[in-house]
Order: C-alpha cells, then structure tokens, then sequence
C-alpha cells in the first residue's frame, strides 16, 4: 500500500511541475520614419531615420532599407536617406524594407512640403484610446505628446477607468500586443479612475512603441491596450 | 515596496474541512487523513463572472486533516498544509523559442484551519451540530520575485457553521445527506463569506467503498476594504465567490485504513480559478 499512496503523491506532485506555456507573439513587423518634417527649405538636406520592429515586435537596428521620393523635381533622396529640397512643392518620401525573416516588403512614409520656409521637424502627438481585452472594466483616452520642456508625456483622460478587482495591473509601452518581453514597463497602476499621466525617459522616443499596454504581471495576461498610430 | 496586489483563487476549496462522510467522532475516536491536492489552471473567473484567461499557474499541497471526539459531544477539528507550493509556468515564444517570462515557484507552510464541534442535537437518524474553525495565517501573504506567489492570506478569519445530516435508505441501500451553513468573519479588510453545501453519499461492499457527492457555494458579503485601489494589503482571494460540485471515493484496505480520491470544481465564480483541483490520500480511523 505505501507503493500506492507514494505513487499517488507522486503523480500529484507531477502535475505541479514547472512546465511551459507556448505564447504566439507573432506580430506584422512595422518600420516608422522617426523624424518626419512638416516642411524643408529649398537647398537644405535633412537625414531620414527609421524604427524598425520585426516580426515579434522586436527593434532592430540599421535595417536595411530603401529610400524613395515620389518626385524627385521638388525632393531628392539617397539611398541612405539623405532628403534635399530642389523645388518648391510637396513630395512624398517611402521608406521600404523586405524583412529577412519573413521576406515581407513593408513601408512608411511622410508628406513634406518644400519651400522657402525654414526647415521644420514635424511635430507629432499621438492621440487614441485605450481598451480592454479582457473581461476587466479598462477603458479611456489617452495622449502621447512631447511637451514644450522637450520630456515624452502619456497622459489618460478624464474618462480613464479601470477595475480596482485588477490584480497586479502594470502599464507598459511596446510593440507587441501579445508580449511584454521587450516592452518598457512604466509602473504600476495606481490612479483608477481619472485624468493622470506618466512622463517618460528621454531613452523613450515618440516613434519607439505602437502600443500602450495594460498586463496583469502575476497573471501573466493582457487586460488592455491602446495603439499608438 | 508597497505590498502586492494579487488575487489569489485557490484555498476556498480545499480549506473547506474535507470529505469525512460521518458525523461528530466518538469519544476517543478520530479520522485522520494525509493527503495531496493539486489544482493547475490558464483560466479564471473575474469579478464579474466571465472566463479569462492566465498563465499557467497551480498550487500543490500536502496536507493533514483530522477529527477527533474529545467526548460524545465535543470533538476536535484541524487542517494543516504543512507543504505548499505555488507556481507559474514559463511563457516561451512559439515564433521564436525565446522564453518570454521565467518560471517560478514558491513553497511553504500554509494557513492551517483549526476548530472544534459541538454536537446539538441527536436523534436516531439525525444529528445536528455546530464548529467554530480558525483561520490561522500560517502561510507566507507574500512569495516569489513579485510577491504573488503566496501560500496564505494573512489574515486571522473565524468560521462558525452549523451542519445537520441524517441517514436513510432507498430500496435498502444505506445512503446519508448533510448540509451546512456557515459564516466566515475574516479580517485585514478581507470581505466576509457566507458559505453552505450539500453532499449525499453511501457505501458498497459491506461499508469498505464509499463514495460521496457534494456541492460548496461561497457568496461575499463584499464588505471588505482591500482593493487594487488602496495598496496597503493584498486583495488574495477577497471577494471570492463560488459554486463548485465535487466527489470524492474512499476504499477500506481495513477495518482502520483506507484510501481517497476526489475532485472538485467551480462551475460558476468569481475571482476563482476556472479548472478542477484532485486529491488524493490515505485515512486512518481510530477506534
């Protein structure tokens, strides 16, 4: 009988073993020109630069790319990205890379309008609203702005809410929804109900995440999202 | 570092005094029973009832359960999971084989439930009685990297609860019912409980198999303070709610020994975990 008794221990215990849960974290992997211009002297240059988030949201650096202007009589572009105002007019600059791992061609690109003007990066805020996925009340606006002292703001509206039955609720910036592994944790949530807002490291730049994400940390799971577009 | 938010699923049911289908001990009498559980889910219920899903978590325990009479009226009650283990599944990359997140477990005593009962009233086939248990936070509120692997409550809780049973046959086979209602005061903001249940059961070759149904139901009283809100506790396991049906099987190798399987699970809940949890021990009787 003590056989018995220890095997029966024994299968218990089996079942709690650590094991491992597979996780599909395949995302469409994206590329964003980071620096885009709201205008651009005629005669002056400026140097393009790109993100480019792979296949399971991941950054890779110096990717690849190819660089084009959709007409080269008022902008042109080299291969490395290097624009110049020839004309006055608008001109549209794609950025274009096939992936390695997936041999998929994605794009980006950016209006710019050339002229007498001086040049000017494009001041960019992203505006959206943040969801559940899950079965936990989440929900509210949100802003993601660099403010005039140069620091990266997200601030949530006044119509920010989220369940306090949330355990362990963290707030994260990233590029993949189903993954927190590479996404930068801003901390967790203490505000429940309002307005309030998170300033962010200068290592954070405005282009660097598409999604706002809400996880629970000991769960192991979303709980909501805003994508950053 | 502000104490951890977590909610925790699990002891609802196995702290429930176990499946010992008689009534108040003898004197001089006892039941013990050594036993393992396990319980391991990827979903839970949330506050509002809906499934969701998790990481893989599971706890596993080993525990001693036992009743004894201290006379024809007053008997003697204790659970103590004296090895608990709380873990979490590694999360790896299905595109990539990268591990996302790491494993991890934590282990330790856990919250014992000691009480005693009080026999009201007995009648031929009916009996009626009364058990005060306490909660005593014997387990760690706070385990793991993150806190959340916790293996108790913290908090000191009384349940008091009053249980009536009675004994009869259908076509001559030998069958008993009981149920119970209870109050569980529990305290550090922890919401209070009501709980009740039914179970039936009977017996097979000449009272060596028994086997027993039974269903457990736990409604807040959501009077409790602790919330995501306010981070000065842990919300583990506050505001739980629960309808779970189980069963359980035992077989006498002898007149004093035997063996015990069971199963349990929460068709309905709140702030639980959505999966079953099994037992399985060895019992001693003491005569």
């Amino acid at each position: 009988m003590k056989k018995a008794i220890l095997a029966a221990v024994g299968i218990l215990s089996l079942f709690s073993c650590i094991k491992t849960d597979l996780v599909n974290d395949r995302v469409d992997p994206k590329i964003f020109i980071s620096n885009p211009l709201s205008s651009l002297k005629d005669g002056d240059t400026h140097q393009f630069e790109v993100n480019y988030f792979n296949y399971v949201g991941k950054e890779i650096n110096n990717p690849d790319v190819s660089w084009s202007s959709s007409d080269e009589s008022v902008l042109t572009i080299t291969e490395d990205g290097l624009a110049t105002g020839v004309n006055s007019g608008l001109a549209t600059v794609t950025v274009t890379l096939i992936t390695s791992e997936e041999n998929l061609t994605i794009t980006n690109n950016t209006e710019v309008d050339v002229s007498l003007k001086e040049t000017e990066e494009m001041t960019v805020k992203f505006e959206g609203t943040i969801v559940t996925t899950s079965s936990y009340q989440l929900e509210g606006s949100y802003v993601l702005k660099v403010q005039d002292n140069g620091v990266l703001r997200l601030s949530l509206g006044d119509d920010y809410k989220a369940s306090t039955s949330l355990p362990g609720l963290y707030i994260y910036l990233g590029n993949n929804p189903n993954s927190i592994a590479d996404a930068y944790e801003i901390g967790a949530v203490t505000v429940f109900q309002g307005a309030h807002f998170y300033d962010l490291p200068e290592s954070i730049g405005l282009y660097d995440n598409s999604y706002i994400l809400y996880w629970c940390k000991p769960f192991g799971v979303k709980v909501g999202e805003g994508q950053i577009q | 570092m502000k104490k951890l938010l977590i909610l925790s699923l699990l002891f609802v049911i196995t702290c429930q005094f176990s499946a010992h289908a008689q009534w108040l001990e003898k004197k001089g009498n006892g039941y013990f029973k050594l036993s393992a559980w396990t319980l391991e889910a990827d979903r839970h219920y949330t506050n509002s009832g809906a499934i969701d899903p998790n990481s893989t978590r599971g706890t596993f325990n080993l525990n001693l359960y036992g009743k004894y009479g201290l006379s024809d009226n007053w008997g003697i009650i204790a659970y103590i999971p004296f090895y608990v283990k709380t873990y979490q599944n590694h999360q790896v990359s299905s595109v990539t084989d990268e591990t996302l997140s790491e494993g991890e477990a934590h282990s330790s005593f856990g919250d014992m439930d000691l009480g005693v009962e009080y026999r009201l009233f007995k009648a031929s086939k009916h009996a009626f009685s009364v058990a005060l248990s306490l909660g005593v936070p014997s387990g760690d509120k706070e385990g793991g990297s993150d806190g959340s692997y916790q293996t108790g409550d913290g908090e000191f809780n009384q349940n008091i609860r009053f249980n009536a049973g009675t004994a009869f046959a259908i076509f001559k086979h030998p069958f008993y019912a009981k149920s119970y209602l209870g109050f569980n005061n529990r305290t550090a903001g922890f919401s209070d409980e009501i709980r009740f249940g039914i179970e039936a059961g009977t017996n097979f070759f000449d009272k060596k198999l028994f086997f027993l149904l039974r269903s457990n139901t736990v409604r807040s009283m959501r009077n409790g303070s602790l919330s995501a809100a306010n981070s000065d506790g842990s919300i583990f396991a506050n505001n739980v709610e629960f309808v779970s049906f189980g069963w359980e099987a035992s077989f006498k190798l002898n007149p004093s020994l035997g063996v015990s399987v069971g199963y349990e699970s929460a068709f309905s809940g709140k702030v639980i975990y959505a999966a079953p949890s099994y037992s399985a021990g060895v019992f001693f009787l003491l005569k």
